[in-house]
């Protein structure tokens, strides 16, 4: 068996750069799960409340045809919840209606699908000596890190805001005129910047937690421990202990959802002041990428 | 534009004239615990035998030189890159195939090994080509198609093979690659590598299998709780310290023997016509002593040991510190 009868080639080409190394290896992460067809059903489950909201849209405009209002579609009376109104009950003109849904009234469906897609990356990896070969080549952690931040990123823009932009397009197109375009298009930006804010938040912990083990089932149960436990927690010093909304800031998922709220100049639920919001939002951040970094030196997982 | 001088240059048949690796006084530590313990060798262009029994230091060995392992002392340039300063372009240069099962089962064969084109820098199409091409190479027909997972050991070792070959690197890492092979496999993968040798790739091997590094390097490195026992060609590291030479003659054997022994030069009878005798320095006697008994020399050599003695010999001389980082 020659070398040359097979056509081994001297490769006299360029390298690449880093950036498009880490721009495969997240394709690459993006693709494992979407061609299977069990997360495809998984993922539809995780979008229920986009689709209900697709449904309330053509209810609006093609069953009732622009009368839902009329018939108590878009009454905000008496389901206003703290101090705003729900998702659901709040207009299909409003920014809530696409901002708010999987945030207000599916966070469960956020915590297990950012478990699925987030807290079993690395662990995965880490099961099938795969970071051996990733360490081994021209990348280095960081790089990898970074890779799997920005597919487990995109992983959750796929259930907090593409979904919600379909739904818009899809009002824009069924309503009977271009007002609704016309009041709503400015929410635009804001959607796209405060659901990147907490996708890009969510991703960093949930990655970072799964950083420290080879199981991806103990990851993906740790974060949602994490996730559960806290806010319980945070709950019960809300209600029962100190009554005093700041005692939310022990929960993860509120300090992120409050701060995704505020930065959308939405009113936030609990109004947690954000002199106290995002310094703790910054050492959960920064906390989670020293855990990162640990758990990721060459040294200590090419072992 | 200049080229970098470090860059490997030179035709696939034109041997790197520098040594490909360099250690010195490189130490590697483990909290308490030393893996390597100033170790300074240089490995010259070809294929070199990384030699030691289990925890000796040649995978920590492997992981400095990659730039993986920070050394506490010392320094190590492969291929002229600096391996803690300039490990990711040194990483685009080297192939590395690790001795664990290391695979993404998800991903079919092809898959595997573009990823592993695209990481060391290739781009899209290149890679994609290049991975069809060492998949043949290795011998993985159809079966590149199939996700890892479902693969058995002789495929994934072709697989790992194929991940560290694709990028054309100058230098090779490999850490038992003919683990799992059945014969029939491992001889095509030796053949496989020796090719490579011939073309002009270097190639540092990690094998318990002695006999492949005998068919297959010119050099050996021998490691031993963290330190180096000896560097040197095979064939001066296998050769009998020496002292005897391996003749074949046809003819009165009887009375060869008979004379041998008279002079005090005989050492064994191996049988069949060939004698173990000591080496006095002065071949021309021996053929004196044929000529006295009308025998005819069919071949004299040096007498070379296996691989297999010299690494149990040498090894056993120096007491290791069993368990420690491989």
């Amino acid at each position: 068996m020659g070398v040359q009868d097979f056509g081994f080639r001297v490769y006299e080409g360029g390298r690449t750069s880093v950036l498009s190394r880490i721009l495969h290896l997240a394709r690459l992460e993006v693709g494992r799960f979407f061609r299977s067809k069990k997360f495809l059903l998984f993922f539809i489950f995780c979008i229920l409340p986009a689709l209900m909201q697709f449904v309330l849209v053509f209810l609006e405009f093609v069953v009732f045809e622009g009368s839902g209002k009329i018939l108590g579609m878009d009454v905000p009376g008496g389901a206003v919840r703290m101090h705003r109104p729900g998702p659901f009950q709040s207009g299909i003109s409003s920014f809530v209606f696409y901002f708010g849904p999987m945030l207000e009234t599916g966070p469960m469906l956020v915590w297990l699908y950012s478990a699925v897609v987030g807290a079993g990356s690395l662990a995965r990896d880490r099961a099938e000596n795969a970071l051996e070969i990733y360490f081994t080549r021209g990348i280095q952690p960081m790089h990898y890190y970074l890779s799997k931040w920005l597919a487990v990123t995109f992983l959750l823009l796929c259930q907090l805001l593409f979904p919600f932009l379909v739904v818009w397009i899809s009002a824009v197109f069924l309503a009977p005129d271009w007002t609704l375009f016309e009041k709503t298009v400015g929410y635009l930006p804001r959607l796209m910047y405060g659901q990147l804010f907490i996708a890009g938040t969510l991703a960093l912990w949930t990655t970072s937690l799964s950083s420290s083990t080879s199981s991806p089932r103990f990851a993906a149960m740790r974060w949602l421990g994490v996730f559960f436990v806290f806010r319980v927690i945070a709950l019960i010093f809300y209600k029962r202990i100190f009554r005093d909304s700041h005692a939310m800031l022990v929960s993860p998922w509120n300090i992120v959802k409050e701060a995704g709220f505020w930065i959308v100049d939405e009113p936030t639920r609990y109004q947690i002041q954000e002199i106290y919001l995002f310094p703790v939002w910054f050492l959960l951040c920064v906390a989670a990428l020293l855990w990162a970094r640990h758990n990721l030196q060459p040294g200590r997982v090419v072992a | 534009m200049l080229s970098d001088p470090r860059e490997p240059t030179g035709s696939p048949t034109e041997p790197l004239a520098e040594p490909t690796v360099v250690l010195e006084d490189f130490t590697v530590r483990y909290g308490r615990f030393t893996a390597v313990d100033r170790v300074s060798f240089s490995v010259p262009p070809g294929a070199c035998g990384l030699l030691g029994k289990n925890g000796a230091g040649k995978s920590s060995v492997l992981k400095a030189v990659l730039g993986l392992l920070k050394p506490s002392s010392g320094r190590a340039r492969v291929l002229g890159f600096d391996a803690q300063r300039e490990g990711l372009r040194l990483r685009d240069h080297v192939g590395y195939m690790p001795e664990r099962e290391a695979s993404f089962p998800t991903l079919s064969g092809l898959e595997s090994v573009i990823l592993a084109a695209r990481l060391s820098g290739l781009p899209g199409r290149e890679g994609r080509q290049r991975a069809h091409e060492v998949l043949f190479l290795v011998g993985c027909g159809e079966e590149r198609y199939r996700p890892v997972g479902g693969y058995s050991t002789g495929m994934k070792q072709r697989i790992k093979l194929a991940m560290a070959l694709v990028h054309d690197p100058a230098l090779l890492f490999l850490d038992e690659p003919t683990n799992g092979l059945d014969p029939g496999g491992r001889a095509e993968i030796l053949a496989l590598l020796r090719d490579l040798v011939d073309k002009g790739k270097s190639l540092i091997l990690s094998s318990h299998i002695l006999s492949d590094v005998e068919g297959l390097c010119e050099h050996v490195v021998l490691i031993d709780a963290g330190r180096i026992l000896a560097q040197e060609p095979l064939s001066t590291f296998t050769a009998t310290a020496g002292s005897a030479l391996r003749v074949g003659v046809h003819g009165d054997l009887l009375r060869f023997q008979a004379r041998l022994t008279e002079l005090d030069l005989l050492e064994k009878d191996l049988g069949k016509g060939q004698f173990l005798v000591r080496d006095d320095g002065e071949p021309g006697s021996l053929f004196g002593v044929a000529m006295s008994c009308g025998v005819q020399i069919r071949f004299l050599e040096k007498d070379r040991r296996s691989l297999t003695d010299v690494f149990l010999s040498t090894v056993g001389k120096h007491p290791s510190t069993e368990g420690g980082q491989g």
